[in-house]
């Protein structure tokens, strides 16, 4: 099965009060296509930065990374945008939507930054049926509760139909019951054969993945680093 | 096919999310475009004002009573109706200085009120055969001379060629318009000087005017000069010889002068309160966006994630820009107009200067640029802070850093 990222030797290195240090340090990784990953770490382990890179984001300070088969390094700004948008379903923290367009407005918004023809619209009411919320369709973002709305972030990464799905902390601040259903959502998504990364703090998360890693000052290691 | 949320779509539901914002930088869009409109066009009828009334006065030297110059300037500039009378053998001594080339005598008469007009009105008594102020007005409108008891209107009176008007119990035909001059003359009504005293005596039941008695006095004696002589040498033998008989001669360089330094001074107010209202201007749209795109720095970072590029994001708060200018520059421009049809004579009558307001093509053209300069400074106001945002790491972006 071809890998869907490589992370070769990556490092980021930020300067915080005039001194430098590395928020991610040498990290290597290959995410094969159907594979489910979860990352998990404590807040400022730079989990989120591994995840920003990983999704052509963030540049980063050395090493090198492989999206679906194509490296980003040293691609300009427009090339990389384009890729993000059409190989790459990305669900940010805390699930920002767009507070000026409506929730089916929000879905199909991605689809419309580059236009490839067919009925956007249709298939963004698809992606909403599908997660239980056709209903909202018409309602603003503000108007949701927080499970909706990231049932909502998670059918706009995949209007796309990307090859990636990348979501960070998806389940921060939900309770117990709205984040085991965002998790199962993405067991299903996987179970479909789509390959999903995750990066987040909540050790619940863990049952869902078919690999764990733990990110630690930077460092990335293969397992559940907590529980030793 | 074209895509549902194009970036003009999008900028129009950003525009009407945030009514407040939009409403402050549309003001303040609103205000600039309307300072540049209506100033230049004030500046630019007191110019045209000015160089008619250079053009048109076309006498090198007036003469007027002593003490009556200023009342001179009210009536050429104002239309303001006045009466005085220059001493009888006054065109007898003139003969006497040199470098005159033709002299033509006026009479003035001012009425309390006419029919064809609910203002008082001056009425001025030329002298059909040695005219030469009125006639070139005419070049193509009236091939033949003035006859007694006909009129010649000025651009404001009301009344069409072969109408009548009222004044003192007489009838009389209006034979021709003048062009616009933006002067008083445009408030003005030219009979020949035996109309005029016919008109004084016509009046006499309702005041005593001095030409009912006497039809052959004389207001003003406009001079015109031979080419080369000085228009201040010959004012001044004026004064040195006549002096003592209450005469005084004004040489219309110097008053057309006065004119060019008040509008001068006037016209470097519009311009400093233009640029004031421009910094303003771009202050406080670039300021309101400073303030929004901070606001907006996690959206934008969302857009990024989502695939849109530097460029895009640029485009996407150009249009919300542009809208936001159009709207404003357009409101502007529209209020401007509205505001430069109704207020400018009012504000030209009290600055007491010549006022000719442009041809319609160049007010369209003044508006068009006026549009474009606003919509331009908003627009580029708007990009500084989005340009600087935009720089950053999408991630750093995402979280509002």
């Amino acid at each position: 099965m071809s890998a869907a990222l490589i992370l070769k030797d990556l490092c980021r290195t930020f300067v915080r009060g005039g001194v430098p240090f590395l928020a991610v340090d040498h990290v290597s990784l290959t995410i094969r296509e159907g594979d489910f990953v979860t990352i998990i770490g404590r807040s400022g382990s730079g989990k989120s930065t591994l995840l920003g890179m990983a999704a052509g984001m963030l540049s980063p300070s050395s090493g090198t990374v492989e999206l679906c088969g194509k490296v980003l390094n040293g691609k300009n700004d427009a090339e990389l945008s384009r890729l993000r948008g059409s190989v790459v379903g990305y669900i940010p923290q805390d699930a920002p939507a767009l507070p000026a367009l409506t929730v089916l407005e929000n879905v199909m918004l991605p689809a419309c930054l580059y236009p490839r023809g067919g009925d956007i619209e249709g298939a963004a009411r698809l992606l909403l049926d599908r997660f239980g919320i056709a209903h909202l369709a018409d309602s603003m973002p503000a108007e949701l509760s927080g499970g909706e709305l990231r049932r909502a972030m998670i059918a706009r990464s995949l209007i796309n139909r990307p090859r990636l799905l990348v979501a960070d902390e998806p389940t921060s601040d939900l309770d117990v019951e709205t984040t085991r259903s965002i998790m199962d959502e993405f067991s299903h998504l996987n179970a479909e054969g789509m390959t999903v990364l995750i990066v987040s703090h909540d050790l619940e998360s863990l049952k869902y993945g078919s690999r764990v890693y733990s990110m630690e000052s930077g460092k990335l290691s293969e397992g559940n680093a907590f529980e030793r | 096919m074209s895509s549902p949320l194009s970036t003009f779509a999008l900028a129009r539901r950003n525009i009407g999310r945030r009514p407040w914002r939009s409403f402050c930088l549309v003001a303040a869009v609103v205000l600039f475009s309307f300072v540049l409109f209506t100033g230049t066009v004030l500046s630019l009828s007191l110019s045209r004002g000015a160089r008619s009334a250079a053009d048109r006065l076309g006498a090198d030297v007036m003469v007027v009573p002593a003490g009556f110059d200023p009342h001179i300037d009210s009536v050429i500039l104002a239309g303001k109706p006045s009466m005085f009378f220059l001493p009888h053998d006054i065109l007898d001594r003139l003969k006497s200085i040199e470098g005159i080339e033709r002299m033509s005598p006026q009479t003035f008469l001012a009425t309390v009120r006419a029919s064809c007009c609910s203002y008082p009105l001056q009425i001025i008594g030329i002298d059909e055969e040695t005219d030469f102020l009125v006639r070139p007005w005419l070049s193509g409108t009236m091939d033949r001379p003035l006859r007694d008891g006909e009129l010649i209107v000025g651009y404001r009176v009301s009344g069409e060629a072969g109408e009548k008007l009222h004044f003192f119990g007489l009838d009389l035909p209006i034979a021709s318009r003048l062009d616009q001059t933006g002067m008083g003359f445009d408030a003005m009504v030219f009979v020949t000087r035996k109309t005029a005293a016919d008109l004084a005596k016509a009046a006499e039941n309702i005041f005593q005017h001095p030409l009912s008695k006497d039809g052959s006095l004389i207001s003003t004696v406009m001079l015109r000069l031979r080419p080369g002589v000085d228009s201040t040498a010959v004012a001044r033998e004026i004064n040195r010889k006549m002096s003592d008989d209450d005469v005084y001669a004004l040489f219309s360089k110097k008053f057309v002068s006065a004119i060019g330094s008040s509008l001068a001074l006037v016209s470097w107010m519009i311009r400093g309160a233009t640029v004031l209202i421009w910094a303003l201007a771009v202050l406080v749209i670039a300021l309101l966006f400073a303030l929004t795109v901070n606001e907006r720095r996690s959206e934008m970072g969302v857009l990024r994630a989502l695939g849109a590029s530097r460029r895009r994001i640029l485009s996407l708060y150009g249009a919300e820009a542009l809208l936001i200018s159009l709207y404003g520059a357009a409101l502007g421009v529209a209020l401007g107009a509205a505001a430069a049809a109704a207020a400018l004579p009012a504000v030209a009558g009290a600055l007491k200067l010549p006022f000719l307001t442009p041809s319609r093509p160049v007010l369209f053209t003044l508006a068009g640029m006026a549009l474009a300069a606003s919509v331009l400074t908003g627009a580029a106001s708007a990009m500084l802070p989005a340009l600087k945002a935009v720089k950053s790491d999408i991630s750093l972006t995402m979280k509002g850093d």
